[in-house]
């Protein structure tokens, strides 16, 4: 790798490189369960509405272990996913706004071997906050105050993978990895002290636990024609252990992950012109067993659509222009029955630089306009994903 | 080695990962060059605001707090009065430096201010006669004159008042001196000849008028005395300013003294040097005199008052706390979100009335054994301000003492190599002596005793929802 490209991979890792466990600001749906699943998918994958398996071309991504057989030369990639947007609740309203790093990664084919790979991504995100306000008596008088509590922190995966093909119609992959990650969760009951007795210091309780557990997905491609793609990917999880900080009371609590399946498929309709479709399945019952409350609901189904064109030319390059719908059941919600998200979105991506058809250095950029709605939360959001890939030698 | 490529799926290699001849790779755009905007987006992405919830439901928790107050012999006991810390020669009042006063308020109380004046100058910087500068040591006092600084907002006059001055005739102590002794120290005790600082040999009497707005009181003074009170070689020189009108007080707040001289090396010539202050002090009588039960803070000497606290370790009550988070129940240091005692003001002894704020603190005592000499540890309280006005003739003020992370170090466990808190608690004024005037209190016999406010918050445990 030249040096300008290592360059540019230090700033792609540093732009990336808070982690995905540093994810931010996202959902009041988060504060039910284990919180809000982000999805470790680039910006194609965005742009396309897919969960990941079944797309053409070579991709680095924990949800499609097959898909990396197809890569040819080593390969960084970063994704950043800035997220603007308002919420309301009954009569809370607001403005949501943060930024996720779904993933970043890194592989490296092997002649003859195989493709190895690395790869950091967000899996739950539990940043969320509320506020009730309430009356004390202190000093004999009413005395009002706010009782606040935060939750800050979210799961994190990391894996490491391998893929090649076996024939020249059939790829395989495997990633194995481990979850990693920490939340802590703060309570704060302050006292208007205009109106309390002096002294009154708020009063503050906080709690943290660590989370660890393994996982391993295999997967799958497929082509069974050269038009025509279809991935799969079943990912396997042990249990989440959530380990509890020095100062936080309980032992260790183990959430049974769900299995996920993922299902795709692409399908050249022209040379320029490509469609797709995924689905994704995951019940996340056995999670309520260790829950202080029933937050899970149950089976959850995943579904998403697209379609990319090789799009015009610009100044040499193909510009593809990918438009696509993604829906997808929430496992957790704030006290609703049906946690659902759902988005629109479209992307194009510019190959920076390539060798024949080979992009070297691509930008993807997807811009999806979603709505989480979860009875009486409804959440509506911009959602940029960026995905940078610089491949060499 | 080429790869070829499936001209019906450009996409897709026909051969497994294999190295690729690359021609030089057409670039549009450097890499780094497109991370600028990728960062810029990161950036203005990464400003953050949490979704918080206002109102709903979703605050997982629901804490009970509640508020307990414990009477005196439930939360404390062995109460004490100690007096006479402080030198009245560090008397620091607003100002003041001491006092003057003739049969003053109900106490009648007599105070008188001494004074001791530093030897005189050695030497001026003059022209001599041939207009050259010299330093002459050689001078002749020609006499002088003292001028007293009174704190108009601190005297307490009916009218016109006489200001006596006089020499002093025995020896004395600032640091020790009192009413009826010149010197009290450890090994040497030396009475006044009368009470009061008494015999004097009378100087002059000025009449002090408030009403004419002056705040000085000056006094003509003759050479002899200039002599007397500058000889550094008398144990006995000093000046005793006293009042000689009755029901007056009068604050000083500086004194000073001039004397004039003729210079050798130009006798035409007079000059007005100003001799240095060495000590000054104040003695009074009659002293107040405290009750059993009584809790005084402040006056000089200064008095501090003196208790050892027992909080209750577990508790059975009140009804609501036990329906909140079931009796009994043992109390967490953390469950403390305010610890107060609550003191209600009493009229101050006669003539002791505060007469401006004084600033109360708590402070643990160290060594309660080596009481009244005990160390003290260090404060755990800003200090509460307390007003003349909350002194009155009736008092009944209730004030607030905050104690609260006094009261979360008495219910912890010390850490490993560090002494368990102190249970015995000292109330006295910030500084010391603070006023000649104290700030007295209820104390545990009286109709409102002092009772300890704790402010309970007890914590629901809150798992992963």
């Amino acid at each position: 790798m030249t040096p300008t490209r290592c360059v540019c991979v230090l700033l792609t890792v540093a732009a990336g490189g808070f982690g995905p466990a540093a994810a931010t600001a996202q959902s009041l749906v988060g504060s039910g369960g284990l919180g809000v699943p982000i999805e470790s998918v680039d910006s194609r994958a965005r742009a396309l509405g897919a969960a990941g398996p079944g797309l053409f071309g070579a991709t680095l991504s924990q949800n499609d272990p097959g898909g990396m057989a197809d890569i040819v030369l080593p390969m960084i990639t970063a994704t950043m996913q800035p997220t603007w947007g308002d919420y309301s609740r009954g009569a809370a309203s607001g403005d949501l706004r943060g930024t996720r790093f779904p993933v970043v990664g890194i592989a490296y084919p092997f002649p003859g071997i195989g493709v190895f790979s690395a790869s950091y991504g967000a899996f739950l995100d539990q940043r969320w906050a509320a506020e009730r306000p309430g009356t004390f008596t202190i000093g004999g008088l009413p005395v009002a105050g706010t009782d606040r509590f935060e939750s800050d922190g979210g799961v994190a995966q990391m894996h490491l993978g391998f893929a090649r093909r076996i024939t020249e119609t059939v790829g395989v992959g495997v990633t194995v990895g481990r979850y990693t990650g920490r939340v802590d969760r703060s309570f704060t009951r302050t006292f208007d002290t205009a109106s309390a007795s002096s002294g009154v210091a708020p009063f503050e309780d906080a709690d943290s636990w660590t989370y660890g557990g393994g996982h391993l997905t295999v997967g799958a491609v497929f082509d069974p024609i050269p038009q025509v793609r279809v991935g799969a990917s079943l990912g396997w999880s042990g249990d989440l252990e959530a380990d509890p900080g020095p100062d936080t009371e309980g032992g260790t609590l183990s959430f049974a992950l769900p299995s996920v399946l993922r299902l795709g498929a692409s399908g050249a309709l022209t040379t320029r012109l490509m469609a797709t479709v995924g689905i994704q399945l995951a019940d996340w019952s056995n999670v309520d067993a260790v829950l202080d409350t029933t937050s899970s609901a149950g089976q959850t189904l995943g579904f998403g659509a697209g379609m990319e064109w090789g799009g015009p030319q610009f100044l040499g390059r193909s510009l593809p222009v990918r438009i696509g719908y993604r829906r997808l059941e929430l496992p957790f919600g704030s006290g609703g029955p049906d946690p659902v998200e759902s988005s629109l979105s479209a992307g194009l991506g510019f190959n920076l630089a390539q060798v024949e058809e080979f992009p070297l250095a691509a930008l993807d950029f997807t811009l999806e306009r979603g709505t989480r709605t979860d009875d009486p939360l409804e959440e509506k959001f911009w959602r940029a994903t960026l995905t940078l890939k610089v491949s060499g030698r | 080695m080429t790869e070829d490529r499936d001209a019906t799926n450009p996409r897709r290699p026909t051969k497994g990962a294999e190295t690729v001849d690359s021609p030089h790779p057409r670039r549009v755009m450097s890499p780094h060059r497109a991370m600028f905007p990728v960062l810029v987006l990161g950036v203005l992405g990464c400003q953050n605001e949490t979704p918080t919830d206002f109102g709903g439901d979703l605050v997982p928790t629901t804490p009970t707090t509640v508020e307990i107050d414990f009477d005196y012999q439930d939360f404390a006991t062995g109460l004490a009065l100690y007096g006479g810390y402080g030198n009245k020669n560090a008397f620091r009042f607003g100002g003041v430096l001491s006092y003057v006063a003739h049969d003053f308020e109900a106490a009648a109380l007599n105070a008188r201010t001494l004074i001791r004046f530093g030897g005189p100058p050695r030497g001026v910087v003059v022209q001599d006669t041939t207009g050259a500068t010299v330093t002459d040591s050689t001078l002749t006092f020609l006499g002088g004159s003292m001028l007293v600084i009174v704190d108009t907002l601190q005297s307490t006059v009916s009218g016109a008042t006489e200001i006596e001055f006089a020499s002093l005739r025995t020896r004395w102590s600032s640091t020790s001196a009192g009413w009826t002794l010149a010197i009290d120290s450890v090994g040497e005790s030396v009475p006044w000849g009368g009470p009061g600082a008494d015999p004097a040999d009378p100087v002059a009497v000025v009449t002090w008028d408030p009403a004419q707005a002056l705040d000085t009181i000056r006094v003509t003074i003759d050479s002899a005395t200039v002599a007397r009170w500058t000889d550094t070689t008398d144990l006995t020189r000093g000046v005793r300013l006293s009042s000689g009108t009755s029901g007056s007080l009068v604050a000083v707040r500086g004194v000073a003294l001039s004397v004039r001289a003729r210079p050798a090396s130009n006798p035409d010539t007079v000059v007005a040097v100003a001799v240095g202050l060495e000590d000054q002090t104040f003695i009074y009588d009659p002293q107040p005199q405290p009750r059993p039960g009584d809790i005084w803070v402040g006056g000089a000497p200064a008095w501090r008052t003196v208790f050892t606290m027992s909080v209750p370790e577990t508790l059975d009550g009140p009804p609501e706390l036990c329906a909140a988070v079931g009796c009994p129940l043992t109390l967490d240091p953390d469950f403390v979100t305010s610890a107060t005692i609550l003191l209600n003001t009493a009229p101050s002894p006669g003539s002791f009335q505060p007469t401006d704020t004084i600033t109360m603190i708590a402070l643990p005592v160290l060594a309660p054994e080596r009481l009244p000499k005990s160390p003290l540890g260090a404060g755990f309280t800003d200090g509460v301000r307390l007003l003349p006005s909350y002194f009155g003739a009736t008092g009944g003020i209730e004030l607030r003492l905050p104690i609260t992370e006094h009261v979360k170090a008495l219910l912890s466990e010390p850490a490993d190599g560090e002494a368990a808190t102190s249970p015995t608690i000292a109330l006295l004024a910030l500084s010391e002596p603070s006023s000649l005037g104290l700030a007295a209190f209820a104390g545990p016999d009286g109709d409102t005793p002092p009772r300890l406010r704790l402010v309970l918050t007890i914590p629901q445990t809150v798992g992963l929802r």
